[in-house]
Formats: C-alpha cells, structure tokens, sequence
C-alpha cells in the first residue's frame, strides 16, 4: 500500500478495517499539518489566554458575529498541500483532513459551502471548498458568486474593502448552516458570506474552515 | 509521432479506470463540474487529466539538423572498440548492452554513435535515473555537440524537441513514438529496475532501438547483445573489498583516515544513528538522502576538507570524489543488493591521478550478497 499524500510504499496495520480502508497516511505525512491549538474563541487564531484577536474586534465593531472553525495553521506544509489540492487537482487528497473534517460534524446542520464563480468553476472543474463539504456531511448549495478578481496578489486593505460577490441561489428551509471554505485569511469572504445569508432570514450562521493564515507579527492584526 | 496533450478531440484520457497517458491504474473519482468523473493521481505533474478530457498528439519537433562533434579527449582502444561495436549495432538497428564497469568512461563512448544517428537526421534520446546525472550528461553533452539539447527533466524546458534529449524518466510519459536511439542509462537504477511501467513508457516513447548502458544488469537486460568493457580508462584495476567484522574500534580507525571517506549505510534512520554516533566519538560529518537539497554542495565538501560523509544508496551511482574511501556499514541489509555493493565499491579511485581506494564492507553477517559483489569485481579484474 502506498501512502495517500507521499505515494510511497508504507506498512499497513493489520485490523478488521484493513480491507475497508483505502486511503492510508504514512506516519510522516500524518504530522505534516499543524493543527491550531486553543486561541481566540472566534476565528482560532493563537492569542494570549484565549482572548479575542484583534481582527475580530475589528469584525465585532462592525457588527459582524460569525464562529469560524479553524483546523490546521496555514504555514508552509500547509500552503503546499492546499497548493496540490487546489491548483494541482489532487482531490483525493482530501483523504488526508478526512478525519478531522468529520469530527466537526454537527448534527442537523446544512453545510453550505463557499462558492466559485462560473467562470472559475469551469476552468479548475471542481469547487474545492464543496469538496472540503461533502467530506464534512450533508451540503446545500445556497449560494451564487459573481465573477471577481482573485484575491491572492492583493494586500491586506484591498481584501478588506471589496462589494460583496454573493448571491442567494436558491431558499431552503433549515435550522443551522455552517459556511466551509478552504482558507481565512482576513475572513472577508466568510463574513461577506454569512451576511448574505444572514440578511436571507437564515438564524444561526457559523463557520468551519480548513486552514488559519497566522498573522505575520502577533500583536498587529493582518 | 509526437507529445501526447490534452484536446477537445481524440480518445478519451481515461479508459476502464486506466489513465491513457501514463497507463497507471490510479485513476480516483471525484465531482466535475458536470458531474461524476475521474482523474489520474499518477501523472498530476503534467497537468491533471481528467476523464472528461480528450487526448491527441502534436508534432513538437524541432527541424532536423545535423551536428558535429568535437571530442573531449582521445578514446582509448578499449572504448574505440565499444564504439565501433555500438555504430555496427545501429547500422543493423538491434538493441544491445553495454556492460561497463564503473568508472569505464561510458558517457564519451556514446559520443561518435550519437553523433552518428543525428546526422542521419534522426532523434536521440538519452534517459538517466535521477536528475543530477542527467544535468552532467546534458552539460558534457553541451561541449560536445553543436545542436541545442533539450532538457527534459525537472525545471527543464518541455515545450520542444531537439535532436538530442536528455531526460527524466517521468517526463516522457507524455511522448510516442519519437526518439529513433534511445539510450538509457544507469538502466539497473532504482527507477527502471522491476518497474515495468517505466520501462513501457520508455518504449513507447522510443522506436525500438535501445541501448542499456550499465555496470551491472539485470538478468533481463542479459538478454540484448552485451559488449564487455572490464578496464577503467586510466588501466588501473576496480579496488577489491574487503571484509571486515563491524565492530566499533574497526568503523573508528576507518574514520580516522586522512583520505575523504564516504560511509553509506541502508537507511535514513540509520543516518542519524551513525551521525549522532560520530560526532559523540568527536569526528564532524555531513549526512546526504535523497531529502538532501544541496548535495552538490556536499559534494564539494567532502573533496575539498577531506570530510566524513554518511549517505544512503542515493549516492551509490554517478558521482565521482578524488581520492575517496568508502565504507560500507550493516552491509548485510536487505536493500543493499549485490548490484548496489557493487556500485559503492565502485566509487573509489575513479581519477586518473588517484586511481586507488580502499573499499571496505563492515559486516555483522556473511551474506552471499556480499560475496556476490566481490566475485564479480574481481571477474571484472580478470577479464
């Protein structure tokens, strides 16, 4: 058997799950990710005594309340393996974040998650963060975007002040949504996100996202 | 007749599950944006290929040139000998080997027969297993020959197709039927060996006329013509190993020498273990794997300070150090095969001017591995 993430031959444990189980993780790939530890209670990112971050406050202030909930620290192992995801295809690489995926699994929630542009879908053929959704549980496509720039070159002040992109696609009827998108940077786009939703008539909108951008210096916000 | 990519038109990329490109069967389902579909994990580092894409081929050949050849030295009549037998072979289009020991001057051999086939305005293929080897043949290539030559490995150019290529295996997954001579080198290395999948696309990207060029063969590539070339160009004898009992005191007064010494050991875990162990006796030494970015820098090192090097299997092939001693610990591990020993004990006394090395196996057990090895370097002395 070879590993999912490396693709090198590895041992596998012998259990009765053995035969059930494809995709199987070397042990030195399966600490490549760093998951976050306890931080702020919004958006994970690492703050002193599990305070607030500076850039929820900010959030706050503007009266924007959204729970992200954030995996795995997005340094360099992490923006590799988004990089193989994301831009170089590799699906099956969700194989890899499967189990903690799940482990954020709520009950009786829909799972909405972030969508690409028309233009965009049809060039990277697959949306990453629906991937990322169905890996977690049942998913609701609620959402619609419009053709935008993206938002790798820009800095921090141009991602902040940008027209929100999202649209209702279509209305169904559920109690909770969690929005799932791939990375949260500044949080623009989930909170962009979640007030659209939000301004729809949909109650409880919280958030999970795969990896966290730490800020560069840990007292100044992004 | 050309570079396999992706069209709107052609035959499906993936078959049965099977990708038609790179012929592996590690093809995994995901959602498209129409729907079910599948894509190949195999050949990702081509650009993803998808089951709703469609393959044809394009002529990416550059035109045909001819060349002329400047030689760096004087072959010798041993190699003038394999050189003519290679030109026979090519007039006669079969496929053969040449069975060199290391050190032998393989790459200048190759040289009049290259330039032989691209003056008949055929291409030339040159296949080597790992990427440093083939920056070397593409350099000395470079000198030699007045044609441009394509670099088909990572961070090479991919677009075009000269007459001479010097490639990667992965990177040809993509060619057919394009290279009239193809010549593969180091073709027991760990890529080619057992794995058939490579050696299919080297013949699809081929024509039908190939040329192992080896130290040691495997018993199917026994099968071709063989040409024997058992002397080093300087004349001077392979050093013979010797074996001695591993114990601490012996690998010590190994390390003590002036001379650089290269230790190989089987495996990465045994790179630390040795390294930490080294440095508690109070010697300084550097560790190369295949995880090494650097290792050319080593490389230089370790010629120039007389240092101590520990290094897996990866350097057990194309490299060459002045005056180097090589150890050999635990050389009764599994992955230390008899063809391996052999390329190890190989790498001493490679120079003109440094035509002798010690070669030491440390063992814990007798294995026929190593007698195996040493058989056949003494054979090799023989001949």
């Amino acid at each position: 058997m070879n590993c999912l993430v490396c693709r090198k031959p590895m041992k596998v444990p012998w259990s009765p799950a053995t035969l059930l189980k494809r995709d199987w993780v070397c042990p030195y790939c399966a600490t490549m990710l760093t998951p976050l530890e306890q931080g702020c209670s919004r958006c994970g990112h690492p703050t002193e005594d599990g305070r607030t971050c500076d850039d929820c406050v900010r959030w706050l202030a503007l009266g924007l309340d959204l729970t992200v909930r954030c995996l795995y620290v997005y340094d360099e192992a992490g923006t590799n393996w988004l990089h193989r995801f994301k831009f170089s295809g590799d699906v099956a690489l969700i194989g890899h974040v499967a189990d903690g995926l799940k482990r954020t699994r709520e009950p009786g929630v829909k799972y909405v998650p972030i969508p690409l542009s028309e233009e965009r879908l049809l060039t990277r053929r697959f949306n990453q963060a629906d991937v990322l959704a169905r890996g977690i549980g049942p998913t609701h496509q609620l959402l619609s975007k419009a053709e935008v720039s993206s938002q790798r070159e820009l800095g921090k002040e141009q991602r902040r002040h940008r027209p929100n992109p999202f649209a209702i696609h279509k209305t169904a009827r559920c109690e909770k949504i969690v929005l799932v998108d791939d990375v949260y940077t500044t949080g623009t786009t989930l909170h962009q996100a979640a007030f659209t939703l939000k301004r729809a008539g949909y109650e409880e909108v919280s958030a999970v996202c795969l990896f966290r951008a730490l800020n560069k210096s840990k007292t100044r916000p992004i | 007749m050309g570079q396999i990519v992706i069209r709107d038109i052609g035959i499906p990329a993936i078959r049965f599950g099977i990708c038609q490109r790179c012929l592996s069967a590690d093809t995994r389902s995901f959602m498209c944006h129409h729907g079910a579909c599948r894509y190949c994990r195999n050949c990702l580092h081509l650009g993803r290929l998808c089951q709703c894409d469609f393959l044809g081929e394009e002529d990416s050949t550059t035109p045909v040139e001819s060349t002329n050849l400047v030689m760096p030295f004087e072959l010798l009549a041993d190699q003038k000998h394999v050189s003519r037998q290679l030109l026979i072979w090519w007039k006669s289009q079969t496929s053969g080997l040449v069975h060199a020991v290391c050190g032998a001057g393989k790459t200048e051999m190759a040289f009049p027969v290259i330039e032989r086939v691209v003056n008949e305005g055929k291409r030339v293929l040159i296949v080597s297993p790992r990427r440093d080897v083939a920056i070397e043949w593409a350099e000395r290539l470079e000198h030699a020959f007045s044609v441009p030559i394509t670099r088909r490995y990572g961070g090479g150019d991919k677009d075009t197709i000269d007459m001479i290529t010097v490639a990667t295996a992965p990177l040809l997954l993509n060619l057919k039927h394009v290279f009239d001579y193809v010549l593969v080198d180091e073709s027991d290395a760990f890529p080619f060996a057992f794995n058939m999948a490579l050696w299919q696309t080297i013949r699809r990207a081929g024509r039908g006329v190939f040329l192992f060029v080896t130290a040691t063969p495997t018993v199917w590539q026994r099968q071709f013509p063989t040409i024997h070339l058992s002397r080093r160009y300087h004349g001077h004898d392979l050093p013979v190993p010797t074996l001695v009992k591993q114990t601490d005191e012996a690998v010590i007064t190994f390390c003590r020498r002036e001379t650089p010494r290269l230790l190989f050991v089987p495996t990465k875990a045994d790179l630390v273990r040795y390294g930490e162990w080294l440095e508690a006796n109070g010697f300084t030494c550097k560790a190369v794997s295949a995880d090494t970015n650097e290792r050319t820098d080593v490389l230089e090192w370790l010629e120039t300070t007389n240092g101590i090097v520990l290094a897996t299997s990866i350097w057990e092939r194309g490299m060459t150090v002045r005056g180097v001693d090589v150890a050999v610990l635990d050389s009764e591990h599994v992955l230390f095969t008899s063809r391996g020993l052999i390329q190890m004990a190989g790498r001493a006394g490679r120079k003109p001017d440094a035509p002798t090395g010690d070669v030491v196996f440390f063992y814990n057990e007798r294995t026929f591995r190593q007698d195996r090895a040493i058989k056949a370097i003494k054979q090799a002395n023989r001949r």
